[in-house]
């Protein structure tokens, strides 16, 4: 399974939670240059982030997003001790995901 | 085109040396060091081992660059070279074992020179042997057998590994722990100091070319780093590699970006080369691993 970070940290007053995950985000458009076959699309299609079990953020996803995407969320009224779970999917079916809590 | 010929020109007009042919490392270290102190008065000391994020002309850089340290990528590849490191071998022993044994020195006084074999050691050999002579899996560990020239996979596994290592020193000062008193070690630092000294390749450039009198200018659109700090960051992450890489890869792409046949990973040379550069950035604080562009 891909490896997926979270991190959390203060910003202006709310809460902004980090997840940065391993994955090739492949956009099928790339050509092996030994092989001359296209390489086979691979990219994280939805990734959603919850707090306490509560969905605060579901990324839709495609493409254009780079190699090992950083994506980063600020949620209002998260406190110290706060459960947060990324789960994402792609289109080839794979899942990953990580806990953490707010630090 | 003509942008190269003009700065091609330039170099033949401005490009005189003021280093001695002649002299031995310390006071190399001296004027080597003394020529970015004088050349950047602003910069502290301690700053150049952020490479070229340091110098003043790449200020929206080295924005860029912080921004990236609030989750730099190559804690991907970090994370997983700490979980090679902290798992244990099939004998019971571990890295951590190899480094309280003295097998594997500190990180800060690489490049050793070994007498009994009277060669140069970096890091990456030392924890090659560790593994080797603690019978790893040669499966798990696919760095111990694999070509590091040609098999990325593996060479990366290495840098993340070493890239752990360097991790538990930061900020640690380096000192190569080297004699210069013994006629090897000189013969080594002086070929190292040849290689970065002399033009090669179909541009005819020097390492002292770019990273001497040109750092802090473009070429191309390419910033270019001061040489002083060139080596306290690796193995470091580059935004356009997205993976934590060995600094052999680094010279290899350097001498072939300069349209030079490129040398082989631990060849002498290039050892010789990386006894040179981190010595002339002797006292400067590790930063390894980090981001770089």
């Amino acid at each position: 399974m891909a490896l997926t970070k979270i991190k959390t940290r203060p910003k202006d007053g709310n809460t902004e939670i980090l997840v940065l995950v391993n994955h090739p985000m492949e956009t099928g458009q790339r050509e092996d240059k030994k092989t001359k076959k296209k390489i086979p699309a691979h990219f994280i299609q939805n990734l959603s982030i919850d707090l306490n079990g509560k969905t605060v953020a579901n990324v839709d996803m495609g493409v254009a997003v780079s190699k090992d995407p950083l994506v980063a969320v600020a949620v209002k009224g998260a406190k110290k001790g706060d459960k947060v779970k990324v789960s994402w999917s792609d289109n080839k079916g794979e899942k990953g995901g990580a806990d953490a809590v707010v630090g | 085109m003509k942008k190269i010929l003009t700065i091609l020109a330039a170099l033949g007009v401005a490009g005189s040396f003021a280093f001695p042919a002649f002299a031995d490392p310390q006071t190399d270290l001296k004027e080597f060091q003394g020529y970015f102190k004088k050349k950047y008065p602003t910069v502290k000391f301690d700053e150049f081992s952020n490479g070229l994020y340091a110098l003043p002309e790449y200020a929206a850089q080295r924005e860029q660059w912080i921004a990236a340290m609030d989750f730099p990528a190559y804690e991907l590849g970090l994370t997983k070279g700490t979980a090679l490191w902290n798992k244990k071998f099939p004998n019971g022993e571990s890295f951590a074992n190899c480094v309280k044994k003295g097998a594997i020195k500190p990180a800060y006084t690489y490049p050793r020179w070994d007498k009994a074999t009277k060669s140069l050691r970096v890091a990456e050999m030392d924890i090659m042997d560790c593994a080797k002579a603690n019978n790893a899996d040669p499966k798990a560990l696919t760095f111990l057998t694999a070509d590091l020239n040609k098999d990325t996979k593996a060479r990366v596994q290495l840098a993340e590994v070493t890239a752990h290592f360097y991790s538990l020193y930061r900020g640690k000062r380096v000192k190569p722990d080297v004699d210069f008193n013994d006629k090897d070690v000189l013969a080594a630092y002086e070929n190292g100091k040849k290689h970065w000294w002399s033009r090669r390749g179909q541009l005819n450039f020097a390492c002292a070319h770019c990273h001497l009198d040109l750092a802090g200018k473009d070429l191309g659109n390419q910033p270019l780093s001061a040489g002083l700090g060139h080596t306290t960051a690796w193995p470091a992450q580059r935004y356009s590699w997205a993976r934590i890489e060995t600094i052999m890869k680094r010279y290899e792409t350097c001498n072939s970006q300069v349209r030079d046949k490129p040398d082989k990973h631990y060849s002498p040379t290039y050892l010789n080369l990386q006894l040179y550069e981190t010595y002339m950035s002797s006292g400067l604080p590790l930063t390894a691993p980090a981001m770089r562009n």
